[in-house]
């Protein structure tokens, strides 16, 4: 059953990561399709051996899916811990998908930019992301709904004329839709420190923003998933939508005014300027050690760019490229898996390491400022 | 906005995703009873719903409907749907549509239920737009935005009084 190197997967990042550099707000758009399968508990409730006779529906048809080349398909009881933590950082498995073993299973394409898994929290959930600003939620949408009507053609797919499609939550019922929005405010996190940011974000938006990296609630570097279901189908399918692009657009409106304001408003200015300098000296004297905050060292330094405040000795195409491989390289099981690091001591060395290395040496940042004494 | 309540996070919350107490039926029975419960359920529903009419149940099993307070697929009960908010394979959406549709049942559904077309309750209130506009105003004052924020106070003066 198991296809595809792990280690290959280690080395090569998810595509969305391959954004995180860029200087957009809306990195992309995550479209998902939930199905569930005609006369069987849903997974939660289910027997290893219904959830296995589910499998053997699903698989197939997943393989025979035109356009869609699986490089990596594993039942979850083949991967061990480390795996599976690493594919739970990169959230290409759910908390729930990472507890399970027999007749669950995770399929990922070569691009790493559509997952499968069968059997996690819905029989089959597709996860296809959608790079871009400007019509990542668009084209999401347009793409989920033919692949949700092909499935639907080709699989004994639950629904009921009253309620749509049917999953195992009530609320969760109707389209087999949902998307989640990959953002990415460095400025407001700046502006509003993080935490403050994420009870601004849920009063804004009728959703559940999350840290996307999976690690408690310490720092994040501005970087969200926000999750959402659609709930219904027809016109109030089309409505939630509305308002899901609503919400959207004044984060990004509200990050790009606060990008002005870091770099117009002399008091921010300044403020941002002074934690522009400490960055760069505590990357350089290795004093940014652990995950978290090496991920808000990287999105400061990677804002301090994009606005012109620090200029690098390379491209700005090569520049964001190697900003986006770094808040990936750093994370805790990348290092694991890659360079077999598995002290947190030790992972904590080789991260002052790649940041001094990538900030002083790759990328020779420097301030395009006077240097201010303090 | 209560009700689009994130599902996964009020599920783990009570614990329905840790696949320790994953399997209810389980749950619902001794281990060694469930079996036979499971059996006689099945039984005793033997061609009651093995045409799947999209009908359910209801017309005809009359002498049976205290039996279909669980569902013969998934052995999940009309209390298991009360205590989680959650059902438990498809078939569930037939044996407890009258729970499901009724006023004590999810709002969604109902209105659903009633007009296909309706929209679920995604903060379609009138207060939504001065909902949205304050939390704006909450953050330019955070961010010491003064300007941004007399410009949104200035806003929710102009809306509609409610
Ligand atoms: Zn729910
Ligand atoms: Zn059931």
């Amino acid at each position: 059953m198991k296809k595809g190197d792990f280690q290959r997967l280690a080395v090569n990042p998810p595509a969305y990561a391959n954004y995180f550099g860029q200087p957009r707000v809306l990195l992309g758009t995550l479209g998902i399709v939930e199905l569930n399968i005609n006369g069987f508990p849903f997974p939660g409730w289910s027997t290893v051996e219904k959830s296995r006779q589910v499998a053997h529906i699903i698989l197939p048809v997943l393989n025979k899916l035109k356009g869609v080349n699986w490089s990596f398909q594993s039942e979850m009881s083949e991967l061990d811990s480390i795996q599976r933590r690493f594919l739970l950082e990169r959230m290409q498995i759910t908390y729930a998908m990472a507890a399970r073993n027999e007749a669950c299973h995770v399929l990922i394409n070569d691009k790493q930019d559509m997952e499968a898994y069968v059997n996690d929290e819905e029989e089959l959930l597709i996860l296809r992301f959608f790079p871009g600003e400007e019509d990542s939620i668009s084209r999401a949408e347009d793409t989920c709904r033919k692949l949700r009507d092909e499935l639907t053609e080709l699989l004994p797919v639950a629904r009921h004329p009253k309620f749509g499609y049917l999953s195992a939550c009530p609320e969760k019922t109707g389209s087999g839709l949902w998307y989640s929005f990959l953002l990415h405010t460095p400025a407001m996190q700046i502006l509003n420190g993080n935490r403050q940011l994420q009870t601004e974000l849920e009063q804004l938006v009728p959703m559940d923003p999350q840290p996307l990296f999976p690690r408690g609630n310490g720092a994040h570097a501005g970087l969200y998933w926000l999750h959402t279901y659609t709930i219904s189908f027809g016109k109030a399918a089309r409505r939630t939508m509305e308002k899901l692009h609503i919400a959207v657009n004044d984060i990004i409106a509200l990050e790009r005014r606060a990008r002005t304001r870091l770099l117009m408003e002399p008091k921010k200015r300044q403020k941002f300027l002074a934690l522009l300098e400490k960055m760069l000296v505590k990357t350089e004297r290795g004093e940014v050690k652990t995950f978290n905050a090496s991920l808000e060292a990287l999105s400061a330094l990677q804002l301090g760019h994009e606005l012109g405040l620090l200029r690098a000795r390379r491209s700005k195409a090569s520049t964001t490229k190697l900003f986006s491989a770094a808040y990936f390289d750093i994370a805790p099981t990348s290092l694991a898996l890659k360079q077999k690091l598995l002290s947190p001591r030790r992972r904590h060395e080789a991260r002052i390491d790649y940041l001094r290395k990538l900030v002083h040496e790759k990328l020779e940042l420097q301030p395009t400022f006077r240097q201010q004494k303090s | 906005m209560k009700d689009l309540a994130l599902c996964r996070d009020c599920a783990r919350a009570r614990g329905v995703f840790d696949p320790r107490k994953l399997s209810l039926s389980h749950n619902v029975f001794p281990a060694e009873l469930s079996g036979e419960v499971e059996e006689f359920i099945r039984r005793m529903l033997d061609g009651v719903l093995s045409e799947g009419d999209e009908e359910g149940i209801g017309e005809k099993s009359s002498p049976l409907p205290d039996l279909l307070t669980k569902c013969p697929t998934c052995n999940y009960s009309l209390e298991n749907y009360r205590e989680l908010g959650m059902l438990g394979c498809p078939e569930c959406y037939k044996i407890f549509a009258s729970e499901l549709t009724s006023p004590q049942g999810s709002s969604n559904l109902e209105t659903m239920a009633h007009d296909p077309g309706a929209a679920p309750d995604f903060g379609d209130s009138p207060d939504m737009e001065r909902k949205r506009l304050e939390t704006l105003l909450q953050i330019a004052v955070n961010e010491e935005n003064y300007e941004e924020a007399a410009r949104l106070r200035d806003l929710i003066k102009t809306l509609p009084k409610t």
